[in-house]
Formats: C-alpha cells, sequence, structure tokens
C-alpha cells in the first residue's frame, strides 16, 4: 500500500488472500488412488502439484482487478477459490458481500427444457427464490435479446444464444462482487460489448471486479489494476499498462518447447510423400534466442530444417499463417519469393525472416516442403500447426483487424 | 459448499425445481411425457398380478385372494425401488453434474436431497396406484394410509445418507456406482419380497431383522393391506437407523466435499 492511503471506515478489503497455497494430488492410475485410500494416510503414490504458492491478494471495494499470466499460471485456480468453488490447501480467504461468478457460463442448463426454464433452475442455483426471479426475469430478458427463443429448448439456440442467457441470468442477483473467467471472449461482437458496458456499469455501481483474460486489451481498458501470475506465483501487480507489457516481455522471452517437431506428432496434422522431410520448426528473434511472442511490427524468424532424403525436383519450403479459426492470413515459400535453391539431398536450414505487421492475437503456423509453386501437386512433407505464436500489442498506434497496413492520412477543410 | 447465507425458502424451492427437472426430464420429449411415470407402475402392477395370480400362485399370507399376492409383491417392491432409485441415483449425482458442481457456487447437498424427493414422488404415483386397485377391487380403503408418510421419509433418509455416502467415494473411484448397482441388486433379493418371509429356511431368518428394507416392506404390507398398525419399537429401532445413516453420510459428504471437488 502506498503512504497516503487512508484507511476508510469502509473501505475493508471486500476481497483478501492471505498466503493463499493451493496443491492438487495427482494419481497415474486408478488403482493407485485405492491403495494411498486403503493404506489410511500412509501411502503417497501421488505427485502433487503446486497450482497456488503463497499468493497475497487485497482488493478494496468498487476496484476492478486483472489477473493475466500464461496457460497453466494459475489464473483460473485462483479465480475459483476466490468464488470458493475450489478450497486452498493453506492460507486466508476473505470474500465480502454477494459474489456472482462467471466462471463456465450456462453449465446448468439443461438442453431439453425452455430458456424461460433454465434461468428459474439456475437463478435457483445462484440463490434466488420463484418469486424474486419473477421479479428480475423481465430484465435477463431484455439483456439476452431472445424475447423470440425464451419459450424453446435451449438445445435449439447456438451458442452464442445460450452464452447469452447464461450471462444475463448470471448478472441478474446484482452482485457486489463480480469474478469473471474469459467470459468476454465468447458470443459475438455486439454481445461482447454489451458485456464490457455491463462491466463498466457495475463498476460505475461500485462492484469489485477481478477478472481473468487473455484479451490484453480488455485488461488494459478495464481494469485499474493488473495482477501477473507465473507457474502459480504472483510475480507482480500495479497499474495494466506497466504489467501488461512486462507479461508481454515474459512471453517473449521465454523458450517454448512447441516449436520443437519430433516425427509422428499426434495433434499436429502431418502428410507427405517424405522425399524431403522437415525435422525441426522454432521461432526465434534477430539474435536467434526462440520466442513464442512477438510485438507488432517487431521481426520473428522462422526456422525450418528441412532433410533432403533423395534428388527431388525443385524442391520448396514455404510457411503458411493462419489464425485461430484457420483462416489463411499469410504464406510464402521459396519458390514464390524466388529464391534460388538447388535442394540437392542432404540437411539444410531455410530461415525466413519477416516483420510482423500482424493484429495482435494468437497465429498457427503451417510449414511445408513440396515441389514448385504450391503443396497442391507434388507435397513431400506438410505439418499444420508446426508451431504457434502470438502477436503482441506493439509500440504503434493500435488498429482494428489483421493487416497493419501503414496509410498515411491527408485531411484538409474543402469548401470552408 | 454451503455459500453463505442460504434462505430456507430459496433452498426448499431449489430442491423442488431440481427434483421436478429430474422427473421431466426423465420423459421429455416423448409424446406421452410425464404420463409415463404413472403408465410404467400400472403396467408392473397388471403383469404381476397375471404372473403371481394364475401361474405361481404363491401364498403370501392365509387369505390368498386372486389379486393377493400381486398386491403383497406391489407393496414390497414400490419402497425397495424408490429406495433403489435414491441410492443409484445419489450415487451419480456429483460426478452426473460436474460441471455444475465446479462452476456453480450452490449447496450442492440440494443434488442429493432433490434425487430423494424425486424418488418419494414416483413412490407416491406408486401408492396412489396401489390404493386405486385397492378400492376398485376389493371395495377397501387402507385408512392407515396416512401413516405410510413417516416410513417413506425415513426410507428416503436412509437411501440419501447412503447415497451421500457413495458419491462421495464415486468421485474417487469410478467402480463404486457398479458396486452400488450389485449390492443393490442382492439387497433387493434378500429382502422378502417376490418370497413370502415363512418360506425362508430358518438359519437365513436373521436376514430379515438385519434389513431394514424387510422391516419396511413389513410395515407397507401391515399398513395398506392387512390393516394392523406396526410396533412402537420397531418404529423407533428405524427411526435411529435412517436418521443415524443419514448423519453419517451427511458429514462424510461435508468432510470429503474439498477433496473431490478437486478430482472433478
Amino acid at each position: 500500500m502506498s503512504e497516503e492511503t487512508v484507511i476508510l471506515e469502509d473501505s475493508a478489503p471486500s476481497l483478501r488472500t492471505v498466503d493463499l497455497n493451493k496443491t492438487f494430488r495427482v494419481y497415474a492410475r486408478p488403482l493407485d488412488r485405492v491403495r494411498d485410500a486403503l493404506s489410511f494416510g500412509r501411502g503417497h503414490r501421488y505427485t502433487e502439484f503446486q497450482a497456488l504458492r503463497g499468493i497475497n491478494l487485497d482488493v478494496p471495494k468498487g476496484e476492478t482487478v486483472g489477473l493475466i499470466g500464461q496457460n497453466g499460471s494459475g489464473k483460473s485456480t485462483l479465480l475459483k477459490v476466490l468464488a470458493r468453488l475450489m478450497i486452498p490447501t493453506s492460507g486466508i480467504v476473505e470474500v465480502r458481500g454477494r459474489t456472482a461468478s462467471i466462471i463456465e457460463l450456462g453449465t446448468g442448463f439443461h438442453p431439453e427444457f425452455t430458456g424461460r426454464a433454465n434461468v428459474y433452475l439456475s437463478a435457483g442455483l445462484m440463490g434466488l427464490t420463484h418469486a424474486e426471479v419473477d421479479e428480475v426475469f423481465p430484465r435477463i430478458l431484455e439483456f439476452s435479446e431472445l424475447q423470440d427463443f425464451i419459450d424453446r429448448p435451449v438445445k435449439t439456440y447456438s451458442s452464442g444464444m445460450w452464452v447469452r442467457l447464461a450471462f444475463s441470468t448470471a448478472i441478474s442477483i446484482n452482485p457486489q462482487i463480480l469474478l469473471v473467467d474469459e467470459a468476454l471472449s465468447v458470443g459475438d461482437l455486439l454481445f461482447q460489448q454489451k458485456c464490457i458496458a455491463a462491466l463498466r456499469k457495475f463498476q460505475e455501481a461500485g462492484v469489485t471486479i477481478v477478472f481473468v483474460s487473455h484479451e490484453l486489451t480488455a485488461i488494459k481498458t478495464l481494469c485499474s489494476r493488473t495482477v501477473l501470475l507465473d507457474k502459480g506465483e504472483k510475480i507482480s501487480e500495479g497499474p495494466p499498462e506497466a504489467i501488461v507489457s512486462e507479461y508481454v516481455s515474459l512471453i517473449a522471452r521465454r523458450a517454448s518447447r512447441q516449436n520443437l517437431i519430433i516425427r509422428e506428432g499426434e495433434e499436429r496434422r502431418r502428410y507427405g510423400s517424405y522425399e524431403a522431410e522437415i525435422v525441426e520448426v522454432a521461432l526465434t528473434d534477430e539474435s536467434g534466442g526462440p520466442v513464442s511472442g512477438v510485438p507488432c511490427g517487431e521481426l520473428l524468424v522462422v526456422v525450418v530444417r528441412v532433410r533432403i532424403n533423395k534428388p527431388v525436383e525443385s524442391p520448396s519450403v514455404g510457411i503458411l499463417i493462419r489464425d485461430r479459426l484457420g483462416n489463411d492470413i499469410y504464406g510464402t515459400n521459396t519458390c514464390l519469393a524466388g529464391i534460388p535453391w538447388s535442394g540437392h539431398p542432404g540437411t539444410w536450414e531455410v530461415r525466413i525472416r519477416m516483420r510482423v505487421d500482424l493484429g495482435p492475437r494468437p497465429y498457427y503456423l503451417a510449414v511445408a516442403v513440396h515441389s514448385g509453386r504450391d503443396h497442391l501437386g507434388v507435397c513431400y512433407d506438410w505439418i499444420d500447426n508446426a508451431a504457434t505464436f502470438q502477436v503482441l500489442p506493439g509500440q504503434e498506434s493500435p488498429f482494428s483487424g489483421y493487416a497493419r497496413l501503414k496509410p498515411d492520412f491527408f485531411i484538409r477543410e474543402v469548401d470552408a | 459448499m454451503t455459500a453463505p447465507g442460504r434462505r430456507p425458502r430459496a433452498l426448499l424451492e431449489l430442491i423442488w425445481s431440481l427434483a421436478l427437472r429430474q422427473l421431466y426430464g426423465r420423459y421429455i420429449g416423448s409424446a406421452m411425457g410425464i404420463f409415463w411415470t404413472v403408465v410404467h407402475p400400472l403396467i408392473m402392477l397388471a403383469v404381476w398380478t397375471f404372473v403371481f395370480s394364475y401361474i405361481l400362485k404363491l401364498p403370501f399370507s392365509s387369505d390368498g385372494g386372486l389379486v393377493n399376492s400381486a398386491f403383497y409383491l406391489f407393496c414390497g417392491l414400490v419402497p425397495f425401488l424408490s429406495f433403489q432409485e435414491t441410492v443409484q441415483n445419489c450415487t451419480t449425482s456429483i460426478t452426473g453434474n460436474a460441471a455444475l458442481v465446479k462452476n456453480l457456487v450452490f449447496p450442492s447437498k440440494t443434488l442429493q436431497f432433490s434425487v430423494g424427493l424425486a424418488s418419494l414422488i414416483s413412490e407416491f404415483i406408486g401408492i396412489g396406484i396401489l390404493v386405486a386397485a385397492l378400492v376398485l377391487t376389493r371395495f377397501q380403503f387402507p385408512i392407515y394410509l396416512p401413516l405410510i408418510l413417516p416410513f417413506a421419509l425415513l426410507l428416503m433418509l436412509f437411501g440419501i445418507g447412503l447415497g451421500f455416502i457413495t458419491c462421495s467415494l464415486h468421485v474417487f473411484f469410478r467402480d463404486v456406482a457398479q458396486l452400488v448397482n450389485v449390492m443393490l441388486m442382492l439387497w433387493l433379493y434378500a429382502t422378502p419380497i417376490f418370497y413370502p418371509v415363512h418360506l425362508l429356511p430358518r438359519n437365513l431368518e436373521f436376514m430379515i431383522y438385519v434389513n431394514p428394507l424387510a422391516y419396511v416392506t413389513n410395515v407397507y404390507r401391515s399398513l395398506l393391506l392387512v390393516g394392523t398398525l406396526p410396533s412402537l419399537r420397531g418404529f423407533l429401532v428405524f427411526c435411529a437407523i435412517s436418521l443415524g445413516t443419514f448423519v453419517l453420510g451427511y458429514r462424510t459428504y461435508t468432510r470429503l466435499f474439498p477433496r473431490f471437488i478437486d478430482e472433478l
């Protein structure tokens, strides 16, 4: 706390944790668990996984705190502990006020029942009586904009409609504390904006909000404070701008194993005749250090190692960048780029350096070695999702969409 | 986990609507819907009347009327099936609703109570059919009918108590569900429902005295068919067993809950 902090009568934290730890026991086989259970506490056939280590958190009333960190850093576990959906192994959790947690939306819905019946049941699970739901129902209906569908079974809903109804129900209890896990990334754009507007309204009303998000823009615009978690530890805390850039440099620095290809990777789709093979794919920065993220407008190097097994005709090494939905964003190869390459048998390293003028979001990289201009004719080796990387917000002014086109603006007044 | 500040009214309403969800959910989408809950026991009663009165002719009681055996059977089976349904559905109540328990803060014990309530409702439908059949075929109304209620409630608590234990264990050991099904099947045959007590060999008679379900079967028969009152002593023992099991189950569940939410 800073020196000027005045302790007010009602400034007792509405959310607080002291030295919070959470450890999971992981059993390799179900039988091990039975053996441990039968040994009355003497068995230790499990490995421990510490999801949270000594977390101290203080969220005063009315503040909005964003939790960021890589997958597995403990953000969601922390949120679940705050929501009282998990009990910490040790430490103190204090939550004061009526809490709504938006963890996974619509999990309580029964697909065969109507939207209306599901709203009543979900609100009942949150602690409302039938009469109280009667009262808030018009508000839920209005916010969800599902007037025409409310009496149809929710199995006929689109996933967006499902989430809309669930979100509308979740916020209907007038919470004093709101815990949100990645809920803003679902639903269509219009509804996302509506959710953000709703969150802002809650902020104005003095509701305390803790939310987890990978959308760094949302973190920057909504939070008053950001907490960075890594491997279950709180590594820093402060104003969103500073913490987000710390996070960005953290993942940019971090070596990522996913860039290494071992033959027959199960999750990657791979095909080809294998006269030439891709043996390794890595993403590095200019100096050759491995990266998994790159700020927009900076350089990224894709390193592809190829082994040519037998003489092949006009081999070409290429990459294809795709977004989450599988849309092709950009693709090139040595042939298209007009790079002369003999490609005689042996092992080769192809380094493709490019300035990543792409919008900040995750991308997937497909890598291929084939004959000629594209892989549609003779393809020696094609690997989908050979690597993934995250484009992070850069130094330049933000933009919307995928491509940073670096436009010039000319403005003049005509006909005064 | 018990959420803080739940009001009893909201809790009861939640249990009620969860129970309705189960009852309706079972038949939703089918043309006859909720009527199946009535049709199913009706057909059962009809078939047994046929089998046991015309084919098997088991001597359940001394007066041995035409439809008598079927009534005896039905009388024993209605509470047992309700009990079986409670324990079986309780066992999978946490694992089957894992998404709910993991992602929503709500008093999760309402799940087991709602299972018990749903089974109780189907039991009452069965009893209703039995009483209607009694009135229509024998022109007699069982005047002790209201006394069924405390026994049905105690049996429900007994089932929920066991269910609390089995559902907690089921989270850790998925074999528990299979084990429970097998045990319940054995239990069904160990209870004198399909055979009269007096056909039981002497050395197996002790099974009647240690089996609460045998007691319940007997009480249902004497209240609904014979028209005699059970002894106060037997009732008190049954009370103690049911409530004791319930409390034990409740406490087991409460103690294991923090551990098993990590496993879901």
